[in-house]
């Protein structure tokens, strides 16, 4: 932990604005919303890949679609497998 | 919904995206807030809903990404405006549809009348009529306050109304008086009256409640002759009459009366038979007017029937246009014989209607001897019916001059 995240910690500042962290919603198997991200990296029917500020996301499924793709927010749905940070 | 709605309003189009690096153009899409949505990835290319100001801005994108793009479908309304824009008088009927519409909305067309068990719809309906409350009459001009007193004040008996418009409909609601059926208001007779007999017979009973009987059980009595009589005399102390009180005679008189009853009729008379032939015809009323597609029956004797069919529009909305069906069917006369049975069954019918008439009336039967008599061309009833009956009817008393009270100021 680095002093940012203490101060934010301490101050119970909301962290995806302080530090940028990304912030997956995912509703049952086969609906996320992510938001707070940079870019998108890859994306085909098996794998998304995701520029967030602070890592990168990978979300691996089955007929993966994104329902929107904006700005502020984005909407996958398909099958999810798994949700992975690296 | 709403989002669906705005996008179908400003219209977009479906493409598809092959080329290097799709992400990188839909990460350039995004830095340049150009919505995407419905994103497809089929293995070699993909597939995006992109709203049509959006797909104009795309192009410095396309170049930079060396992305290819097709337009596969489009959706929304400009494009459905393009195709059909040499269809001007479509436009031009749905104005003119929209505008009937509208000002047929104004007038009302249906009048429901509810609640009305002792009044007709039709006799309401007559009267709302002759009151100008009519059929395609303007909603503007109708005044539910004025039609809900005017309701009251000329059906008495209709206790409580209410009139209300509801989109081209007027709707009267009512409720009429269940309890008290308006009893026949018994006039307190005031006016000096006498009962005298309507007909002949032998008194059986007499209940006087007011006026002085001049008759006693079994007395006979014609008709016109003098019962109960409405004049009550006052004795004075040596027992002479001086004076007069007038009082409504009420008394029911019974009295045992004969009718005596006479039916004849001849044995041979005309049936009609039909043949079976049969012409039809139709013609429709419009207004006074009559136009009939009769065909002459050609026939000597024949029936009519006639059966209208009147046009309505709503549930009371007649128009004045009725269409009408014809049935002309040809007869024969024949002249035939009752028989025997025939006959007696035929006089004792009648004889049937005679004496149920008299029960209606109110009259009690107690013998009956009428005797039917079947000849070779005539069958004849005859007979007398003993029967038991009020017998009273009122006239006016006859007022006397008041006696002179000179005796009185005599004895002073």
């Amino acid at each position: 932990m680095n002093w940012k995240e203490e101060m934010t910690d301490a101050l119970n500042l909301p962290k995806d604005l302080m530090l940028g962290a990304v912030i997956i919603t995912i509703t049952g198997k086969h609906e996320a919303y992510v938001e707070n991200y940079m870019s998108l990296i890859e994306y085909t029917e098996e794998l998304i890949r995701i520029q967030t500020k602070t890592c990168k996301l990978e979300i691996h499924g089955q007929h993966l679609d994104i329902s929107y793709y904006t700005n502020d927010e984005m909407k996958i749905t398909g099958e999810i497998q798994e949700v992975k940070y690296c | 919904m709403l989002t669906s709605f705005f996008r179908y309003l400003y219209g977009y189009v479906r493409v598809r995206l092959t080329g290097y690096s799709p992400e990188r153009f839909l990460n350039l899409c995004k830095a340049h807030h150009i919505e995407i949505w419905d994103l497809q990835n089929n293995g070699s290319y993909y597939e995006m809903n992109l709203s049509i100001r959006d797909f104009r801005r795309l192009k410095p994108l396309r170049r930079k990404t060396k992305a290819h793009l097709l337009v596969i479908k489009r959706y929304g309304l400009p494009f459905f405006l393009h195709r059909y824009r040499h269809r001007k008088m479509f436009v031009v009927g749905i104005f003119l549809c929209i505008a009937f519409l509208y000002t047929m909305s104004l007038y009302i067309w249906n009048i429901h009348i509810e609640g009305n068990y002792s009044r007709t719809t039709n006799v309401i309906l007559d009267y709302l009529e002759s009151e100008n409350i009519v059929h395609g009459m303007k909603k503007s001009e109708v005044d539910c306050k004025e039609i809900q007193s005017m309701i009251r004040i000329r059906f008495p008996d209709i206790i409580w109304v209410s009139a209300e418009i509801r989109g081209t409909r007027l709707l009267i609601r009512i409720r009429e008086n269940m309890d008290s059926i308006p009893a026949k208001e018994e006039t307190i007779q005031e006016e000096p009256r006498d009962i005298v007999a309507s007909r002949e017979g032998i008194v059986t009973s007499v209940l006087v409640r007011s006026g002085v009987s001049q008759i006693q059980v079994g007395d006979e009595v014609e008709p016109g002759q003098l019962l109960i009589l409405g004049r009550i005399d006052i004795l004075n102390d040596s027992g002479e009459v001086s004076g007069y009180q007038y009082t409504a005679a009420d008394a029911d008189v019974y009295a045992r009366t004969t009718y005596t009853y006479y039916d004849e009729f001849v044995l041979s008379h005309e049936v009609r038979h039909p043949t079976g032939k049969k012409r039809y015809g139709i013609y429709a009323k419009v207004g006074g007017k009559t136009i009939s597609l009769k065909l002459q029956p050609g026939f000597e004797r024949f029936s009519v029937l006639n059966t209208e069919y009147p046009v309505k529009l709503t549930e009371n909305f007649y128009l004045p246009l009725t269409f009408g069906s014809t049935i002309y069917e040809e007869y024969e006369i024949y002249t035939e014989s009752y028989s025997k049975v025939e006959a007696e069954a035929l006089a004792e019918a009648n004889l049937n209607e005679f004496v149920e008439n008299l029960a209606q009336k109110g009259v009690q039967i107690i013998e009956n001897n009428v005797k039917i008599e079947v000849g070779t061309n005539i069958c004849r009833a005859v007979g007398t019916i003993t029967a038991l009956e009020e017998i009273g009817s009122y006239t006016p008393t006859e007022v006397l001059e008041p006696i002179p009270e000179a005796s009185d100021t005599d004895e002073k």
